[in-house]
């Protein structure tokens, strides 16, 4: 472990495990600094640096919870999450095709570390979650429920064996499988519907 | 149900890099596990982006504390900078911020106005308080060397109130101000109206179409209305039409008409077309009336559905017509 960074590797792995207050307190101390970073780039209204801010605090946790930032770092977990707000800054002034935003020299380091390729936008995944939020409408009970239950809320097999009144959790294991083969088959009937259906590469 | 464990432990990095190899190697030669694996991506990052947008809508409720915690920071701020206690090093970051941020610098000129109206009123309550002392001195024994002191204090006194109450009228006028620039429902409208720049096209022979946009264009709303209305409901482009229709009567003041175009538009089911229907929908109804029980309700429904396009600004709309300033701006 690199010793410029093992605080912040140390912090890491406490949001990969954290709870949720531990979450939310992490939220709220970096609010101040990114308020602060995001003024200075580009003045905006509370309200809008606020929106910001959840957007790319939301992109910041999923990609220390699902592994696509892991150590060793090459930045403080700071700089990272403010590289994902700056990224959301320009990607929305260049929709509203305004001015670009101003950079000076400091954030140029941060600017080269966040064109690294390991950044996941927040609305990269819309199209798929709009489309299995779909089919999911068309799934039966208690598919549905098992697999709210284990991939959105993210329950151990305990609990849900518990919630659905299950025998075993090799039981949950086993209607799960065959939930998602059920899942599938709807995703493959989409698919075979509309061909040309497919997200932006 | 073992090629599924695989597969689902390939995409949560579960592999270990043997298994990865295997896995590659059999993606490769293997063009049934390849159509199965491609399914199982985007259901799993379907799944993902479902959690995404679950914590995301979670991380929006802190929000609000967020902004309160600023706001009192602000105030704080304030308090030391316009009372010359705020240490130089931070003064130079604060005036930096003033003039990057507009909505700060304003807020700092409201609160500004407000002090003084507090000051103003203590002026005014200490104007009250003399007057009483004065009246007690004559109704006591003569105490010949107290009254004409207080007699001499007397015109001081008349003009400090006037001027405490002069500045009073104005940092209401001042918030009064700003809450009708900012929250009446004019203001609400002109911040929340969003056409479209342009038709789906105006390639191929809709000359009705043509000429409405032309005329609309041209802030001919007569003409565009005229054009526009004449498009039938068999039309492909009648989504549209009614769409851009119901911009030119809502840009003429034609309210009613505007929202009966803009549900006809909502109602086609054109998909390009139907939410900004929606939404300038429930713009004519705000305009004709904020009060009534049809845009609280399309309010309330747009607020509540998060893949609607306009549901940030649905949301940005509902809290603007619950806060203070719209109260203020009557």
């Amino acid at each position: 472990m690199d010793d410029k960074y093992g605080e912040d590797e140390r912090l890491l792995s406490e949001i990969k495990t954290g709870s949720q207050q531990f979450i939310k307190s992490l939220f709220q101390s970096y609010w101040d600094p990114f308020q602060a970073f995001i003024t200075k780039l580009h003045g905006l209204p509370d309200e809008e640096i606020a929106e910001l801010y959840v957007r790319a605090f939301t992109t910041f946790y999923f990609n220390i919870k699902d592994g696509k930032l892991a150590p060793p770092l090459r930045s403080r977990l700071k700089t990272y999450l403010f590289g994902i707000g700056r990224n959301y800054l320009l990607k929305r002034f260049k929709e509203k095709q305004k001015e670009p935003i101003g950079l000076d020299p400091g954030l140029e380091a941060v600017q080269r570390l966040f064109q690294q390729p390991d950044i996941v936008d927040y609305y990269e995944l819309e199209w798929q979650r709009k489309m299995v939020e779909n089919l999911l409408k068309h799934l039966e009970e208690p598919c549905r429920k098992i697999l709210i239950l284990t991939f959105i809320e993210e329950n151990s097999d305990d609990a849900i064996k518990e919630k659905m009144d299950i025998p075993s959790e090799v039981a949950v294991r086993q209607r799960r499988f065959n939930c998602l083969e059920k899942l599938r088959k709807l995703v493959r009937q989409r698919k075979e519907a509309y061909p040309s259906e497919k997200p932006k590469e | 149900m073992e090629d599924l464990d695989y597969i689902y432990r390939h995409f949560t990095a579960g592999l270990s890099a043997e298994e990865r190899k295997t896995f590659d190697a059999r993606l490769q030669s293997d063009s049934s596990f390849r159509t199965q694996v491609s399914d199982y991506q985007l259901i799993f990052e379907g799944f993902r982006g479902m959690r995404q947008e679950r914590f995301f809508q979670e991380a929006r409720g802190w929000k609000g504390e967020l902004l309160a915690d600023s706001r009192i920071g602000d105030v704080e701020a304030f308090r030391a900078y316009l009372s010359g206690a705020m240490p130089e090093s931070e003064k130079a970051a604060f005036e930096a911020r003033l003039g990057q941020d507009p909505a700060l610098a304003a807020r700092l000129e409201e609160y500004r106005l407000l002090l003084a109206g507090l000051k103003a009123m203590r002026a005014e309550a200490f104007y009250r308080q003399a007057e009483a002392w004065a009246k007690e001195l004559e109704m006591a024994p003569p105490a010949q060397a107290k009254k004409p002191a207080v007699k001499f204090l007397w015109p001081r006194a008349v003009r400090y109130a006037a001027a405490a109450v002069l500045v009073l009228a104005l940092a209401f006028a001042g918030m009064k101000y700003y809450a009708l620039s900012n929250y009446s429902t004019d203001a609400l409208i002109a911040q929340n109206y969003h056409p479209r720049n342009t038709p789906a096209t105006l390639s191929g022979r809709e000359d009705l179409f043509r000429e409405g946009f032309n005329a609309y264009s041209e802030k001919d709303f007569p003409a565009a209305i005229a054009f526009f209305s004449r498009i039938p409901e068999e039309n492909p482009r009648y989504a549209e039409a009614q769409l851009f229709l119901g911009y030119a009567c809502f840009e003429s003041g034609r309210y009613p008409a505007a929202v009966q175009a803009f549900q006809r538009a909502a109602d086609a089911h054109d998909q390009r077309f139907s939410e900004n229907a929606e939404w300038h929908l429930l713009l004519s109804r705000f305009r004709e009336n904020p009060a009534s029980p049809a845009f609280a309700s399309l309010l309330d429904k747009l607020t509540r559905d998060p893949q609607h396009s306009f549901h940030d600004e649905a949301l940005r709309l509902k809290a603007s017509l619950g806060s203070f300033w719209r109260k203020l701006a009557g």
